[in-house]
């Protein structure tokens, strides 16, 4: 029962990755990928770190691929681009390029020298959101209190990077504005 | 439902990715194609954190800081389509060659 | 005292030495001659006469001389040393033949290189008695043209250089007659041939002059290779660069073997000392190699008398002199050196007889002299008589360097006065001189003495030098050699003759303004005239002094009293015969046997074609045949070679370079298949 499940969350991921990497419309493509997070979500669950997916849904469904949608919609207008075509000798070396990918992982992995895929006899215990908490603030050679700390100052240095980035120079306003995009 | 089928789903998931990064034409949807990639390597922690017992709590919080760094990076770099868009108008990866050489 | 003069003997060279490096760097530079900034008052070409407005006896001031005056005064101190020197070496050496059998002093001997741990080339001073007697020479008439050249060069915008080249010259010449092995006269002998190469091109706008300074410079150089390999020879094999260990027999004896090159069977010895003399061979300008030497008379006239006539020239002479034993033992070396000598002799002297440009008679009377020396050398050898060492005669060797020292002055002498005359009518050609008796009297009694010495006439000195050479031929058994010498001797006198009496005779041929002495120019002209007549009184000196050491002599050798006689009744008789053809100045009846010998006077009037068959040599057969290729393949294949490489890179480059196309999905995508590959590769 456990594997039909998997087989067919594993095949809605994939689909969705696969529609959000090729549609042309680019809010289409968000919004396929969000169902892709909606059920990683799902695989999260079934390897019981539930505390996994419900990060997973806010931070990357919440915060990141609403903000993608906004910038989409900011900047294509709304998100409708049939016009730009990939050449077909384009994709056919993507694709030859990361099956290559694909399969040197496998083989890399799957060779007889490796041990990684062995697993254990024993199950894990579901973590708990106690756990988890302890950790992140566990100082010691265990303890996640170091990363922690570092991932909130990059966070503070993202948001006042991208407000720096994104500043309109009042300077250089836009009034030489159209003359140099048709030249590209 | 072992290791090796996760394994497998998420080195799928990373060369779908890796297809969309080095086929779409738009700036937007490369972002998109790494949010999948991203994707993919978390899954594949929690896989690990799951079949391997040894310590699971590690397997969980990685992802987490995954997804934070991803966000991090997701704001700076739609910060900079954004100035992109205003100087070029477009955001059309084949005219971006000033780099060439 | 003696002592201190021999410690100190490297002062002769310092002093000429210093000069240069005063005058070139200091004095040329800072007190330019005023003839600098007006190029016209040049009167050496044979051009118009036209230009020449001015008495050139304006005497610019004081400062602009400077160059010349310093010059003299250290030419002047270097010949008080020498004299010095020469007499410290007479009280010392000389007269106490128990502590120097071998009358060589050696003054220092230092270290200079070390090849290996058994061959060093040292720097020293030797000492012996035809060092000393070149010493003496060589500064002596270094002096004298030093002064004669402010007289002559006072108009030139090249003042301080040429002093300062002369002192050059003079310091490469000092150190090679003083040189106490074999490298370091190499070392000497080749600044010798670049202070000959700058004064000979002195004139380097002229083209003529910078040709013929190549031309010389080349010629020496080929013969100079040869003389290179001819050193190593030796001194690899006798282990040694010194002259006193390479003149020893054992040293001759290592050498004396017979050694196989490719099939054919050579001695060493003779191969050696034949590969040294070719240096001599070059820069005594024997035949084939003599072509330079009329040329090199582009050069000014104060270069044409000390480098050209007195000293350079006889390096070769010296040369053979100073490795004389080594020589002596080899077989048929001497033979060798006889024989070119007595043909280069009369070659040159029959040359002499047409030549129109007093230089040139000049220059081929030179090259008939230094025949002489070198065959009176070679003729040191007994014809009759026993294995080599046994039969040596010392007169063959003494009459040698006498004669050196005779001909060093007179024929100085000469060409100071070839050149009073060339500033009087401004041209070389003996057909527009004439009538100068009256107007240069000074030159013409002293030039008389000095043909006179030439044409071997009792007392000059030029009698006693040819009757030693001849009287040695004969006693050594060389008939044949004894019997061109003679010719020889009349061809010399008739020849010299020839040019004085057209040149002071008669009517002048051509237009004369402004003919007067220069008191600088004379002066030197008449203070050699003392060494012109004197130099006879030193005969028993040389004969008795001026001898190789440790050699085995035959003695008791026969003394003909007819010798003298017939010597100067020949030269007697050449002096007649240009009287009758040219007495009086006039050229009517020269002309009459001209037209009589027609295509022979022009074979010889062009110095037999030799020149051109040279040009030939060089040009079609050289240059065409095997230089062409060999520029063809350098050009092409090894510089092509080179330029393939750049060119393979470049093309390499232009391929790289489409992989950086700026595009951004094509970067990522290499680097996922470099992944790709590396993970394949690594598991």
């Amino acid at each position: 029962m456990g594997d039909y499940l998997f087989y067919g969350l594993a095949t809605a991921v994939v689909t969705f990755s696969l529609l959000a990497v090729s549609l042309p419309n680019l809010l289409h493509a968000a919004i396929s990928l969000i169902a892709a997070f909606f059920v990683t979500a799902a695989l999260y669950i079934m390897l019981q770190l539930e505390f996994v997916a419900l990060a997973q849904i806010m931070l990357y469904i919440g915060g990141i691929i609403i903000f993608m949608l906004i910038i989409i919609l900011l900047t294509t207008g709304l998100g409708v681009e049939n016009r730009l075509q990939v050449p077909n000798s384009r994709r056919l070396g993507g694709a030859a390029v990361s099956a290559a990918l694909l399969f040197g992982l496998l083989y890399a992995i799957s060779g007889k020298q490796s041990a990684v895929l062995v697993e254990d006899v024993h199950r894990a215990a579901p973590v708990t959101m106690d756990d988890i908490g302890l950790r992140l603030l566990a100082t010691g050679k265990d303890g996640f209190i170091v990363p922690f700390e570092i991932i909130s100052i990059l966070l503070l240095v993202a948001l006042v990077g991208a407000v720096v980035i994104a500043r309109r120079d009042n300077n250089v306003s836009n009034s030489h504005g159209d003359g140099k995009e048709e030249s590209a | 439902m072992t290791l090796s089928h996760f394994v497998i789903l998420s080195l799928m998931l990373c060369a779908v990715g890796v297809y969309g990064v080095l086929t779409r034409r738009n700036l937007i949807g490369i972002l998109l194609s790494v949010e999948v990639i991203l994707n993919g390597a978390n899954l594949n922690f929690a896989a690990f954190a799951h079949f391997r017992a040894s310590d699971p709590t590690a397997g969980a919080i990685f992802p987490i800081f995954v997804m934070a760094v991803s966000a991090c990076e997701m704001a700076v770099a739609l910060a900079i389509i954004i100035s992109m868009y205003r100087r070029k108008k477009r955001l059309d990866v084949y005219s971006l060659e000033e780099l060439n050489g | 005292m003696a002592e201190i003069i021999f410690t100190h003997s490297y002062l002769l060279l310092i002093l000429p030495f210093l000069s240069f490096v005063v005058i070139a760097f200091g004095l040329a530079r800072k007190y330019p001659s005023p003839a600098k900034l007006d190029k016209t008052l040049r009167c050496q070409d044979q051009t118009s006469t036209s230009q020449k407005t001015q008495k050139s006896a304006v005497d610019f001031d004081k400062g602009s001389k400077l160059p010349g005056q310093f010059a003299i005064l250290m030419a002047a101190l270097n010949v008080l040393y020498s004299l010095g020197l020469a007499t410290a070496y007479y009280q010392h050496v000389l007269s106490r033949p128990e502590l120097y059998p071998n009358r060589t002093l050696i003054c220092f001997d230092l270290a200079w290189l070390n090849f290996s741990p058994g061959l060093t080339a040292n720097m020293g001073i030797y000492l012996d008695p035809i060092s000393m007697m070149m010493i003496v020479v060589i500064t002596v008439i270094s002096l004298l043209v030093n002064i004669y050249s402010i007289g002559y060069m006072k108009d030139d915008p090249g003042f301080g250089r040429f002093f300062a080249l002369m002192s050059m010259f003079s310091f490469s010449m000092l150190g090679l007659v003083v040189s106490s092995n074999i490298l370091q006269m190499f070392v000497f002998w080749e600044l010798v041939g670049m202070s000959s190469y700058a004064l000979i091109g002195f004139w380097y706008e002229k083209p003529t002059a910078v040709a013929a300074s190549k031309k010389a410079f080349i010629v020496t150089r080929f013969a100079d290779a040869f003389f290179l390999i001819g050193i190593l020879l030796v001194s690899f094999l006798a282990k040694s660069f010194d002259f006193q260990t390479l003149n020893l027999p054992e040293t001759a004896a290592t050498l004396n073997q017979v050694i196989l090159i490719g099939p054919v069977p050579v001695n060493l010895l003779t191969l050696a000392t034949l590969l040294i003399f070719a240096g001599g061979w070059g820069k005594s300008a024997m035949f084939p190699l003599h072509i330079w030497l009329p040329d090199a008379m582009e050069g000014p006239t104060p270069v044409s008398s000390i480098i050209h006539s007195a000293t350079m020239v006889v390096a070769g002479v010296f040369l053979t002199a100073r490795m004389f034993p080594l020589f002596s033992e080899a077989v048929g070396t001497l033979a060798v050196v006889q024989f070119i000598g007595a043909f280069t002799a009369i070659f040159a002297a029959i040359i002499a007889i047409t030549q129109r440009d007093i230089k040139r008679i000049l220059a081929f009377s030179t090259l008939s002299q230094l025949g002489y020396m070198l065959f009176s050398l070679g003729a040191a050898k007994i014809s009759l008589g026993g294995e080599s060492g046994a039969g040596l005669n010392s007169l063959g060797y003494s009459a040698a360097m006498y004669h050196v020292f005779t001909h060093a002055f007179f024929k100085c002498m000469l060409f100071l006065g070839a050149g009073s005359l060339i500033h009087a009518v401004h041209s070389n050609d003996l057909m527009s001189m004439g009538g100068l008796k009256r107007l240069m009297p000074k030159t013409y009694w002293s030039l008389l003495a000095a043909c006179l010495a030439i044409g071997g006439i009792f007392p000059f000195s030029g009698f006693w030098s040819k009757d030693a050479i001849l009287l040695a031929a004969l006693q050594s058994g060389h008939y044949i050699t004894f019997g061109v010498g003679l010719v020889t001797g009349g061809l010399t006198a008739f020849y010299m003759f020839r040019f004085f009496f057209l040149a002071f005779h008669g009517e002048a041929r051509s237009e004369l303004h402004d003919v007067y002495e220069d008191p600088w120019m004379t002066f030197s002209i008449v203070a050699l005239t003392i060494p012109t007549l004197g130099a006879g009184l030193l005969e028993h000196f040389f004969a008795g002094q001026v001898v190789a050491s440790g050699l085995a002599y035959a003695d008791h050798l026969a003394h003909p009293s007819w010798l003298p006689v017939i010597a100067s009744l020949v030269g007697i008789s050449g002096i007649a015969l240009a009287w009758w053809l040219y007495g009086h100045g006039r050229t009517d009846k020269a002309e009459e046997w001209r037209q009589r010998f027609g295509p022979v006077y022009l074979l010889v009037q062009n110095k037999f074609y030799i020149d051109e068959i040279y040009l030939f040599i060089t040009h079609r057969i050289i240059f065409q045949g095997i230089a062409t290729p060999v520029k063809w393949f350098d050009r092409n294949i090894v510089d092509g070679a080179m330029n393939l490489c750049g060119w393979i890179l470049h093309l390499g480059g232009k391929a790289v370079r489409l992989a950086q196309n700026g595009q951004l999905q094509f970067y990522l995508g290499v680097t996922v298949l470099g992944l790709a590959v590396l993970l394949f590769l690594g598991s």
